[in-house]
């Protein structure tokens, strides 16, 4: 302690605030010696002091909520809560930060949230193949590919136009070149992007991919778009 | 002539360093906390049973019902467990989720106050209802019906500040945390507050 604390006296505006403070038990020594010094000289303070001490006392006793505590349901309905499928709700587990755990800190499989796996709208791929953005990416670059090959190879090609015995114009076989030629184009362009493992499977997908689909009505487009959004 | 130097009652003081066993709590709150965070429910249930009392508590001085105080503790910790990885141990566990329910059970009270203008017998106040005062008063129990209508006079943040220092124990630094202002603040506000109730209940004083 500071020696000009030992002589430092305070007065009753200063007493009250230090009173309430001491009342409450976050006055320190010091503080605690000016209040002492102070009471001793002023019956008014002490006074306030016990009025004080009173109150709390009997707000205490005056209080409806004393001591009660929140009934066993409450517990059980934010279990039910945090129990319920992780959708952004709670904490999940993830696998970085579960290896990062000290060994001692390791949880019990039971105590950790069940994560339903979102279910996937296609086909899984194997393991360590392209996520789906890559391969919404990939089919986009196949269909240009596919539409600039096919124009390529169908002006290169192509039997110079002809006209029919008949007189008509022969049309059969073009497209069945251009066909071939885009068929060919799609493994080119798939053969370059994955050489060797997984390029033929995945190729073979693309084509899928981008091969014309049957017409939909735009009602029956909407309920497909609702049913890949639900997951 | 003075009064004999008084000597002061022992009484808990937040400014000596914290003992060993205070010490051991907060580390053991820290791995519950770190445990939940990893979706431990186990650790969330203890960090729960050591808190939700007081939340309870408070949440009801200031709804005034129950079953209210009963929906702002479940809202409450259902928040804390959504946010518990994001919580950065700068407070205690106990101040965070206090706070939540401060804002929680006010949310609640800004959404009676606004239902009041339809009939509804479902409506909660800030203070209690005057039938409960009349109530109070018909058990004879003046002094109580006073205290509520003196308490009821304070702002809200006053009112909750002395709750929670002078019912709860809590520290000066504890209760501007949960207030968010600052320790000073709260020395002053607990002051006003026993200042305001003494002079509301004198004449209680006076006939003890």
């Amino acid at each position: 302690m500071r020696p000009e604390m030992d002589e430092r006296t305070i007065g009753c505006d200063e007493a009250g605030p230090l009173i309430s403070i001491e009342i409450d038990g976050a006055a320190s020594e010091a503080e605690r010696l000016l209040v002492a010094r102070h009471l001793a000289r002023c019956g008014a303070c002490a006074r306030m002091r016990a009025d004080f001490l009173s109150l709390g006392a009997r707000a205490g006793a005056a209080d409806p909520f004393a001591g009660a505590a929140p009934p066993p349901p409450v517990w059980e309905a934010i279990d039910r809560h945090i129990r319920a499928p992780l959708r952004d709700r709670g904490p999940a587990l993830e696998e970085s930060e579960a290896s990062a755990r000290p060994a001692g800190e390791a949880l019990p499989a039971a105590s950790v949230p069940a994560v339903t796996p979102p279910t996937p709208a296609a086909a899984p791929l194997p393991a360590g193949g392209p996520s789906p953005l890559l391969l919404r990416r990939l089919r986009w670059a196949a269909a240009v590919a596919a539409v600039a090959g096919a124009f390529v190879a169908g002006r290169w090609s192509a039997p110079a136009p002809s006209t029919a015995p008949g007189g008509g114009p022969a049309v059969a076989a073009a497209p069945a070149v251009s066909q071939e030629a885009e068929d060919k184009a799609v493994a080119a362009l798939f053969g370059a992007l994955f050489q060797g493992g997984a390029g033929g499977e995945i190729g073979e997908r693309m084509r899928e991919a981008t091969a014309p689909q049957p017409l939909q009505s735009p009602a029956s487009a909407a309920e497909e778009k609702m049913k890949q959004r639900r997951y | 002539m003075g009064l004999p130097a008084m000597k002061l009652p022992a009484l808990p003081d937040d400014t000596r360093p914290a003992t060993a066993a205070a010490q051991a709590a907060l580390a053991e709150e820290k791995a519950l906390v770190r445990a939940a965070a990893h979706g431990d429910r186990l650790a969330f249930r203890a960090l729960y049973e050591r808190t939700s009392a007081a939340a309870y508590r408070m949440a009801a001085r200031i709804v005034h019902r129950p079953d209210a105080a009963e929906e702002v503790v479940q809202e409450a910790f259902c928040q804390a467990w959504a946010g518990i990885r994001t919580f950065k141990g700068d407070s205690q566990f106990g101040t965070w989720v206090l706070s939540i329910a401060r804002h929680v059970a006010l949310d609640v009270l800004r959404r009676a106050r606004s239902r009041r203008t339809h009939p509804s017998t479902d409506t909660l106040d800030e203070r209690p209802s005057r039938e409960e005062r009349v109530d109070s008063r018909m058990r004879g129990d003046e002094l109580k019906a006073a205290l509520e209508a003196a308490l009821a006079e304070l702002p809200e943040e006053s009112r909750t500040a002395f709750q929670l220092a002078a019912l709860e124990r809590l520290s000066y630094s504890d209760v501007a945390a949960v207030l968010g202002t600052t320790t000073d603040g709260i020395k002053c506000r607990v002051f006003r507050v026993r200042e305001h109730l003494r002079a509301r209940l004198s004449r209680f004083e006076d006939e003890s």
